[in-house]
């Protein structure tokens, strides 16, 4: 080796170690901050539940006795407790069953697709089936509109969600995104670059259309928001009193079934809490406001659908037969009281109905109408709430699937 | 293949090993360089690969030919083509429907309609940079400036040399090819600065990207927009267009050097000129100096008292340069004017008196007139078309305008200013302080992981180099 050859070699190792002394950290750093920034302020980067909904797929899969798993998007993670669920059932059909609540916020039907094929291989991979599978199907996911919302979330949510052999088959397609989805995936703790630029010029957004909104609150409404600030801030200490396991809600939690903390898990105090909250955010102004965020989003009056996202829901079916024989969609119950679908929007969404159910000629349970549900079981336009409505889904979904639990072994 | 994405660093990571240790004669690292390059450049198009190669081998060829001929008719002739063949791939790929549209535009202006439809072409990334850089390879040889190459393998690993490739700097063949052709060795201090280069350059790319927010605001607006979020839209391009393109030449220059190759540096703290003239030394240095050099000294420079008449010919065809687009032309126009007034300022009793003042307060305004002017000039360059720019430049000069702000548009204003400033403040250390970088790297490394942090947090890979279009 000649002494140029061997000095070059010597520049190679000094050029890496000063790309190391600077890179190394710097991803170091990265990490640290996205941590934190996680343990300080919860579900920032909307990627924690996904996070842990995949990292608890084998626990599920693994769950014997018979097991429902509810798939589906913020609604379900709302609105479905996994424990009523099966106390419901044990009650009405005697029937021991184990639930799991799968629902994640932002879960449009190309997350949804992914989702359920990374169940799909979990539960294959270990020999094993579920033998009921809901998916959600939630009308104002699949609008033109709502394809278009958060784009910059969709690059961090397709990382986290696919298996390592989907992301690996990506550089065959696409070098550049193989690259960016390891990156995430591996290298950056699942938050990618454009969900926390893109969740900051949100956020500035927002604070920029609601700030002339803001100046026009009286100063009675002003008190309210006070006020809520205050009661959430009493609820959540206790929570971290009471549950200092599961108070995360957003992370996935065995022991709650991937369900949130229910009223019960609560002492009467929190629970008074917990219900004014509720009844405070039924204030008419927040709501009015939050049904124009709606409609600005996910055009859910008018129901535009989008058929590319139609389509992936119809993968998703298939996907979730792969790994159950039973599987039924369902469609959760609407506000009623603040969402008036357009003539349009409801006879697009029946015939949306229609196709779903001649294509793949599953069970629709369709709640959006049901008489039972009134403007008091939300704390919102879309969500149930969890003094009410939660509690309420649940048992009737119980009573209306124990038919089919007493028919199991 | 952006830099600044993953995709490049594992790319990089992988030539770098095998260039520093499996391909370590000269001979083989040209050539493996040229591998890497097309490599690189087909991972933007493949399908234009070998019109790279064919400019590489006419420009090869013909500097054999001109160096051959003793006659200069002859050599006249082989540098003709040579000129012809880079204008004509340009002319086809670059200006083929501009000038269709422009012709259909003015029949249909005179009563003459008429539908010449537009060819389908797609203009191949980085063929601006490369063409102008093989042209300058002949026009050096028939200048005498430069002998013509008998090996290939060096002068296209010059030509292709994937750092500077696609968006610059635009290189000469006199300055890389001795290096290529026995690849120096590379010392500590090189590293540590390329690594600086690098890392800041990232950064700059970085904040380059926050601004297009507002500025994409402006620029893509439909309707007016109030004139505080007017000035915040150009202010923001302004420093838009400065990080991202001064951020891609530093990331190219730092990892040149790595590789042991020196660039000289494309930009110097263009904002702080104190004058049109003193903004196009300080600003894509390697562009408006070879036009000065190819351009603007063959138009005749500033003999026979023609140098107004070929400064306004130099800056319009480097706007027409920049892209197809009559908002281009007007740009190059545009400072084409504003340094021709300033050159003739400069020859009255009035100029010669404002030169002689020297009070700071004087330098101050001349800084923030040149600065106003060369915003003026962005308005130009990004607007969508001649309307556009017009309409905004209406709105700029408007402060009474009724039209009322988005809430804290005051505080966007003053983030966009200091963001500059900061780029601007970076740009000094590097130009001015790379002995002392250098010498206490150590003290840098700090700052430069949180610059590397802040680039890797927030840094989208996605947004491309603005230069790339061109």
């Amino acid at each position: 080796m000649s002494s140029s050859t061997s000095s070059s070699r010597r520049m190679a190792l000094y050029t890496m170690l000063i790309a190391a002394v600077t890179l190394l950290p710097a991803m170091g750093l990265v990490n640290w901050l996205t941590r934190s920034a996680e343990a300080g302020a919860g579900d920032i980067f909307g990627i924690q539940r996904i996070r842990s909904v995949i990292d608890s797929l084998d626990y599920m899969a693994a769950t014997e006795g018979n097991t429902l798993l509810f798939i589906g998007s913020s609604l379900v993670k709302d609105g479905f407790s996994p424990r009523i669920f099966d106390a419901t059932v044990q009650s009405v059909a005697n029937k021991e069953v184990t639930s799991f609540n799968v629902g994640m916020g932002n879960m449009k039907p190309s997350y949804l697709k992914l989702l359920v094929q990374r169940i799909a291989d979990t539960y294959a991979a270990q020999g094993r089936r579920a033998d009921v599978v809901l998916l959600e199907f939630n009308p104002f996911l699949v609008t033109q509109a709502r394809e278009q919302f958060r784009p910059f979330m969709t690059e961090q949510v397709q990382a986290m969600l696919m298996s390592p052999q989907q992301v690996g088959a990506t550089f065959w397609q696409d070098p550049e995104r193989f690259a960016r989805l390891v990156s995430i995936k591996y290298l950056r703790h699942g938050v990618s670059a454009e969900a926390i630029t893109g969740g900051l010029r949100f956020l500035v957004g927002q604070a920029q259309a609601q700030a002339p909104l803001m100046a026009q609150l009286t100063e009675d409404q002003l008190n309210h928001l006070q006020q809520l600030a205050e009661f959430r801030s009493r609820l959540n200490q206790y929570i971290r009193e009471e549950q200092p396991i599961s108070g995360k809600s957003h992370v996935w939690n065995p022991v709650t079934q991937g369900g949130l903390i229910d009223m019960m898990d609560l002492s009467p105090q929190a629970q008074e809490v917990a219900a004014e909250i509720s009844r405070q955010m039924r204030h008419p102004k927040a709501m009015a406001m939050d049904l124009q965020s709606r409609i600005q989003c996910c055009d859910i009056e008018n129901l535009t659908f989008n058929d590319k996202l139609v389509g992936e829901f119809l993968d998703t079916v298939d996907s979730a037969r792969r790994f159950s024989d039973r599987v039924e969609i369902v469609l959760l119950p609407r506000n009623r009281q603040w969402v008036q679908l357009s003539p349009a929007g409801q006879a697009r969404l029946q015939a949306l109905l229609q196709q779903l159910q001649q294509r793949t000629g599953v069970t629709i349970r369709n709640y959006q109408e049901h008489g039972a549900f009134d403007g008091s079981d939300f704390y919102d336009v879309s969500h149930l709430s969890m003094d009410k409505g939660r509690p309420l889904f649940s048992s009737v979904l119980a009573r209306d699937l124990a038919a089919t639990f007493e028919t199991l072994e | 293949m952006l830099f600044n994405t993953p995709l490049f660093l594992g790319f990089f990571a992988l030539f770098f090993l095998l260039y520093c240790f499996v391909f370590t004669q000269p001979r083989g690292r040209a050539l493996f360089l040229v591998v890497a390059s097309l490599v690189f450049y087909a991972g933007w198009d493949y399908r234009f690969v070998p019109l790279l190669v064919f400019s590489g081998v006419v420009d090869f060829f013909v500097a054999q030919q001109i160096e051959g001929h003793t006659e200069q008719r002859a050599r006249k002739r082989w540098l003709l083509v040579s000129i012809v063949t880079n204008l004509g791939i340009l002319g086809i790929f670059k200006y083929s429907n501009f000038m269709i549209d422009s012709v259909q535009d003015t029949l249909s202006f005179f009563g003459m309609p008429v539908s010449l439809g537009t060819l389908e072409v797609v203009l191949p990334v980085g063929i601006s940079f490369y063409t102008f850089q093989s042209m300058s390879y002949t026009i050096d040889v028939y200048r005498g400036e430069t002998r013509a190459r008998r090996n290939f393998v060096p002068f296209f690993a010059t030509l292709s040399f994937f750092p500077q490739l696609v968006a610059g700097p635009i290189l000469r063949a006199k300055q890389i090819l001795p290096q290529i052709e026995r690849f120096p060795q590379v010392t500590p201090d090189d590293v540590k600065f390329g690594f600086v280069l690098i890392t800041m350059g990232l950064f700059k790319k970085t904040i380059a990207d926050l601004l297009a927010a507002p500025a994409q605001t402006l620029f893509n607006s439909d309707a007016p927009l109030s004139w505080l979020e007017t000035v915040t839209g150009v202010l923001a391009f302004a420093g838009q267009i400065y990080g991202d393109f001064s951020g891609y030449s530093d990331i190219a220059i730092g990892i040149a050097l790595l590789l042991g190759i020196q660039i000289p540096l494309n930009f110097n703290t263009p904002y702080f000129a104190l004058s049109p003239v003193d903004f196009w030394k300080r600003w894509h240095i390697s562009l408006s100096s070879w036009l000065r050099d190819y351009l603007y000294i063959a138009l005749g420079g500033n003999r026979n008292g023609r140098q107004i008449r070929n400064v306004f010919i130099t800056m319009l065809l480097g706007g027409l340069w920049h892209g197809a687009a009559w908002t281009f032309v007007w740009w190059g126009a545009y400072h084409g004017t504003i340094i021709s007034l300033t050159h003739l300022l400069r020859r009255t009793r009035l100029g010669q008196w404002l030169a002689g003042i020297e009070l700071s307060a004087f330098r101050w305004l001349q800084w923030l007139f040149t600065f106003y002017l060369v915003c003026i000039g962005w308005v130009f360059f990004r607007a969508e078309s001649m309307g556009d720019a017009f309409a905004i430049l209406g709105a700029l000069h408007n402060p009474a305008s009724s039209i009322e702000s988005q809430p804290y548009a005051g505080a966007v204003l003053a983030m966009v200013a200091l963001v500059i400033l900061l780029i601007h403040c970076i740009d000094y250390g590097i130009v001015h302080r790379r002995e002392l970088i250098t010498r206490r790297y150590p003290r840098f490394v700090p700052l430069l992981i949180l610059g590397l942090t802040f680039t890797i947090l927030i840094g989208e890979p996605g947004y491309e180099f603005i230069y790339f279009q061109f």
